[in-house]
């Protein structure tokens, strides 16, 4: 007798294990690899296993990466390598195994980010400023000659420095039809030139992009890395600018210290997703600086463009939204007359990031709202112009 | 007809001596070396050209006569060497006479003109130079020929006065040679032509080793190298300064006092040879001979002025002294530095390398000469087959080096073609020819080789025009010929023609959703978007489950700022894509409808929802993974909703991608289903003879042209010919 309850115990076991084995959602998926809370990055193989079921009666598993579907596996082992790319940046990996009877499981990881900077209080805000008299840089000015304003409040700084303060920069160049021929050879060999004369502790990426992206170099100090494959790059296709800049100020936020993005282009979107106003409210999210290396100057009044999203005055005004955008960020605009000039252009941008103020303080009145705080920086110094970004949304 | 006497044959030994020309008194310095006083063409744009002023100049081009807006000159010349202390080939011997040098000359004023003008308001790569030089016997069969084509700024320098200095080498045999140089930039160009005669040739002798003018040695030009000369003034043409005077030696021996020599100008001069002291007959130039282009010819005692009784005549040019002749008399200062040699101390490689392309050239020249032989008697399709081959079989051998060659020999036969077809108004050939201008049109575009296209383009536009019965078959399918015609305009972004060839396309072919298509959104890309949804309505109508033009109907009432009914249409394309079956459909498909789901997208976010438009995005994506459009769509809506680090992660995943994306695509301008017209054109060729070549049956088999005219509207040309 003292034996039932156990052989209950056993049967209602088996009964629960063959139920499983045949009702829906009921298979057991689980990740072999990679192994949880490990950051993830490049090519990753991504393995699972899949039980409450014989094997053959699996139909398939398929494998889902930041919830866009990325490979299907018909029969063992349910097993892919996918390239995550080198961003710094959290991923979410699912399986989803079906069987032929239409039993289901699924599986969900999620890779952590690094983290380098998780002990720095984020409300710690950083203004990287540029000063000059008469056209010329100043890069003598004292802490005490500064004074930062935050919604008309001044500010206590609690770091000042200048000089070679180390960047992460994205240099954007446009390579659409316009850009065939010559001109996108002045314009890489321009870029190239930037990256030789970056310091050690800088990093960079390349992107050259047409309405899809052409060359993407991985973020990286070195030069040869950067420049690898530019000179097959070839020029074609129409201008997503919008949605390029757009990716590469998010791509930015997931960087350490101060942030550049250079922009050789004409301006002129004709394909873009989004509008300048989401790149707006996207730059205004961000730290990073904007630079644009305009080809072609400013444009003339009587210059018009269509698109087939866009008329002549719809242009003209995402054209001067991405003046303000520019400039709002703490950045500026470099006219080029074409981009014979580009080598030059980028030496400028790379002069005037070497002699930057790099300011930081705690804001006094930090909301955490999302509201937006108007940044000013004003010199003592008779006939110092300061430069920097218009402000920051209060996250 | 000549019949050559008893009488003649001491005239014709008379005048198989040597002419020499000797400067007995030079009245002037020559400070420069004019080479040619052709008038030269005023310059005027192609593009501002009709038709048939067009044609005027094809005809031109063709016939080797010279014009265009270019001003150049060509100087054939022999025994010259092409570098400095090269030593040049002797002038009597034979092998001199196997080697030419063309030289060609261009205004560098012009030049500059043209290079401004193809700056304004244009991107990319410089003007480029083209050069064809072709050494072509009597027969128009090439002996040789040299092509260059390079950025116009290569001779950056010469883009002002004195200009541009090209020495192109040709091969040739010991026989008589027309050499004719056709230059371009862009659209315009120019073409001159000379004839040499090898001074090696054992008769006639009028061209012998010395026979031009001998300058005394303080006059004679210093041409600057890479020229090394010695002795004679290396030209195929005397040049003469007005007011000089001269003789003409015959060196004749014995003489024939019925020699007489003419001289051919404005005003004919008649000179009465004399005979010196040693039994020469000399013939005095009377130098009130006018600045210009002059002929010397002998006469003989019958008055036969043919070249088998009197021998060919010597072109002599008359020139006044430190005059301008013409505007670009610049360009050719004789002590101007050359500013491009070709070859340039080449190695020998390259050597190799440009005579496998000049034979190669020559080969597909002789290839099309011959499909086009047969182009009236057997139709479209075996000269096409021909062609075809020839340009498959020199990918196959020379891969992207064949692409010159190809080209510079498709221009050499499309002269040949405009001979053939386009001068006399011949829409029975023209019509098989615009078949094969598109067979042939990728390697013209891809070598710039705009001018000649557009010439037969707009040529057989008009033709086909004329070409139509009054209904039925025909009718539908001159308009999609029409159709295929306004491609070419539309890739080079002549929108207008395009538009224009399209608008008549559709009164012949008012059915044909293609030629719709493209124009409603020709329309709507020039922001005329009620026509544009006019015309994707009626397209619509006939084909209610078209995809692209529900699409367009789509993006253009959002233009319009209806967004109900670019939703609806936006659906329609989704659905109407999902249910393509064939394959070309489901490959045209993929970018409709990321597009319809990209805008769908937009349209949810602009009404504030970008939890329901990241749920279309993720299910878009599904279908269409590699779009970075959906990608940024999605990330933007992730954002919204509030997830930035979701956002951020789909961010992650762009990856450069190669061809165009769905939005590109669109900017792209819809030609496939025009280019599809175009393949089942090709394709269709040979049962089509039926249809389009219903003339070419009728065709009397004479090798001489019927002499039907544009003017007017010829019975014979619509569908009865008779």
């Amino acid at each position: 007798m003292t034996r039932w309850p156990t052989l209950c115990a056993l049967l209602a076991l088996l009964l629960a294990t063959s139920g499983a084995a045949r009702g829906a959602d009921e298979l057991a998926v689980s990740f072999v690899s990679p192994p949880v809370g490990v950051p993830l990055f490049g090519a990753v193989e991504i393995e699972v296993e899949v039980r409450g079921a014989p094997i053959d009666a699996i139909a398939s598993v398929e494998f889902f990466v930041d919830g866009l579907f990325v490979d299907r596996v018909d029969r063992p082992p349910f097993r892919i390598d996918h390239d995550l790319g080198d961003g710094n940046t959290s991923h979410r990996l699912e399986a989803l195994a079906t069987a032929h009877d239409g039993g289901r499981g699924e599986a969900l990881l999620v890779s952590p980010a690094i983290r380098v900077d998780e002990a720095v209080d984020a409300a710690l805000q950083q203004l990287y400023v540029t000063a000059e008299r008469d056209g010329r840089r100043v890069d003598d000015l004292r802490r005490d000659e500064l004074i930062v304003l935050d919604d008309g409040v001044p500010q206590r700084l609690v770091t000042f420095e200048r000089g070679e303060v180390p960047m992460t920069a994205i240099v954007l160049v446009d390579a659409s039809e316009s850009m065939r021929g010559p001109r996108l050879r002045a314009a890489t060999d321009g870029a190239r030139a930037f990256v030789d004369a970056m310091a050690e502790l800088d990093e960079a990426k390349l992107v050259l992009f047409a309405d899809r992206m052409l060359h993407a170099s991985p973020f990286t100090g070195f030069g040869e890395v950067l420049t690898t494959g530019l000179g097959a790059a070839r020029a074609g296709g129409a201008t997503a600018l919008n949605d390029h800049l757009y990716t590469a100020l998010h791509e930015l936020e997931e960087r350490q210290g101060r942030r550049v993005l250079i922009l050789l282009s004409d301006g002129v979107d004709v394909s873009s997703i989004l509008s300048m106003e989401q790149v707006r409210r996207a730059a205004s999210r961000s730290r990073a600086l904007i630079y644009w290396l305009r080809l072609g100057g400013a444009p003339d009044a009587s210059q018009r463009f269509y698109s087939m999203w866009r008329g002549a005055e719809e242009h003209a005004e995402e054209l001067e939204l991405l003046e303000r955008t520019v400039l709002a960020t703490g950045g500026r605009i470099v006219d080029l007359g074409d981009t014979d000039r580009a080598g030059d252009a980028f030496a400028a941008v790379l002069a005037e990031l070497r002699d930057q103020y790099v300011l930081g303080f705690y804001p006094s009145h930090d909301r955490g709202d999302g509201s937006w705080h108007e940044v000013e920086v004003r010199s003592l110094r008779r006939g110092v112009t300061l430069r920097t970004r218009a402000g920051y949304r209060d996250d | 007809m000549t019949h050559h006497t008893a009488a003649t044959r001491p005239a014709m030994t008379l005048l198989a001596t040597t002419l020499l020309a000797t400067t007995l008194l030079a009245t002037a310095a020559l400070a420069a070396t004019p080479i040619e006083t052709a008038p030269v063409a005023p310059a005027r744009p192609h593009g501002a050209s009709t038709i048939e002023l067009t044609m005027r100049e094809a005809a031109l081009l063709v016939g080797g006569e010279d014009g265009g807006s270019v001003p150049m000159a060509l100087l054939v010349l022999s025994g010259a060497a092409l570098e400095p202390g090269d030593a040049p080939a002797s002038g009597s011997s034979a092998a001199a006479a196997s080697t030419l040098v063309a030289q060609v000359e261009v205004d560098g004023r012009r030049l500059r003109e043209l290079v401004s003008a193809a700056a304004d308001g244009r991107y990319g790569e410089p003007p480029r130079l083209d050069l064809f030089v072709y050494a072509l016997r009597d027969d128009l069969e090439v002996v040789d020929a040299v092509t260059l084509s390079t950025p116009l700024d290569t001779f950056a320098d010469a883009a002002a006065p004195p200009g541009l200095r090209l020495l192109v080498p040709l091969a040739v045999s010991s026989q008589p040679v027309n050499v004719r140089a056709l230059l371009r930039v862009e659209e315009s160009f120019g073409l001159r032509s000379d004839r040499f005669e090898p001074r090696a040739s054992p008769a006639p002798l009028l061209v012998g080793p010395s026979w031009p003018v001998v300058y005394p040695e303080d006059r004679r030009p210093s041409l600057a190298p890479p020229w090394s000369l010695d002795g004679d003034l290396p030209t195929s043409r005397a040049v003469a300064v007005a007011g000089s005077s001269f003789i003409v030696d015959t060196d004749s021996g014995t003489g024939d006092s019925f020699l007489r020599l003419e001289a051919l100008g404005t005003a004919p001069h008649r000179l009465e040879p004399r005979r010196d002291a040693e039994g020469r007959t000399h013939v005095d130039l009377p130098f009130e001979l006018e600045p210009g282009l002059w002929r010397l010819r002998l006469v003989d005692r019958e008055g036969n002025t043919e070249e088998a009784a009197a021998g060919p005549a010597l072109e002599l040019a008359v020139v006044e002294p430190e005059t301008t002749v013409t505007d670009w008399r610049d360009a050719i200062r004789s002590d101007a530095e050359p500013r491009a040699i070709i070859p340039s101390a080449p190695p020998v490689a390259d050597s190799l390398r440009r005579r496998e392309q000049r034979e190669l050239m020559v080969a597909l020249y002789r290839a099309q000469r011959e499909a086009f032989a047969t182009l009236v008697s057997d139709g479209f399709a075996p000269a096409t087959a021909a062609w075809l081959k020839h340009e498959r079989q020199a990918y196959e051998q020379h891969g992207g080096d064949a692409l010159e060659p190809i080209a510079a020999a498709q221009t050499a036969a499309f002269r040949e073609l405009a001979v053939h077809a386009g001068r006399d108004g011949r829409p029975d050939a023209m019509l098989p020819a615009l078949l094969l201008v598109a067979a042939t049109g990728r390697a013209h575009l891809a070598a710039r080789q705009h001018l000649l296209a557009r010439l037969a383009l707009e040529r057989a536009a008009t033709l086909s025009e004329l070409w139509v019965a009054e209904g039925g078959a025909e009718r539908a399918e001159a308009g999609r010929l029409l159709g295929v015609l306004a491609l070419r305009p539309l890739r080079h972004g002549a929108a207008g023609i395009a538009a224009d060839l399209l608008r008549r396309a559709l009164l012949l072919a008012p059915d044909d959703p293609a030629l719709r298509l493209v124009l409603g959104a020709l329309e709507a890309r020039d922001q005329r978007f009620d026509t544009a949804l006019e015309h994707f309505d009626d397209l619509l109508a006939s084909h209610p489950d078209h995809p692209e033009a529900q699409l367009r109907r789509g993006l253009v009432a959002r233009r319009l700022g209806d967004t109900e009914l670019a939703r609806e249409a936006l659906e329609a394309a989704s659905a109407a894509v999902a249910s393509a079956i064939s394959e070309s459909e489901r490959g045209r498909a993929d970018w409709v409808g990321a597009l319809a789901a990209q805008e769908l997208v937009r349209l949810e976010l602009e009404a504030g929802r970008p939890r329901d438009a990241a749920t279309r995005a993720r299910a878009a994506l599904t279908r269409h993974p590699e779009d970075p459009s959906l990608r940024v769509a999605l990330a933007w809506a992730l954002e919204a909703a509030g997830d930035v680090a979701a956002a951020r992660s789909v961010l992650a995943g762009l990856r450069p991608a190669p061809g165009l994306t769905a939005r590109g695509q669109i900017v792209e301008l819809p030609v496939q289903p025009l280019a599809a017209e175009r393949r089942r054109l090709l394709a269709a060729a040979s049962a089509r003879r039926a249809v389009l070549g219903e003339c070419l049956d009728q065709l009397p088999q004479s090798s001489e042209p019927p002499t039907w005219t544009l003017e007017g509207r010829p019975s014979d040309i619509t569908g009865s010919p008779r």
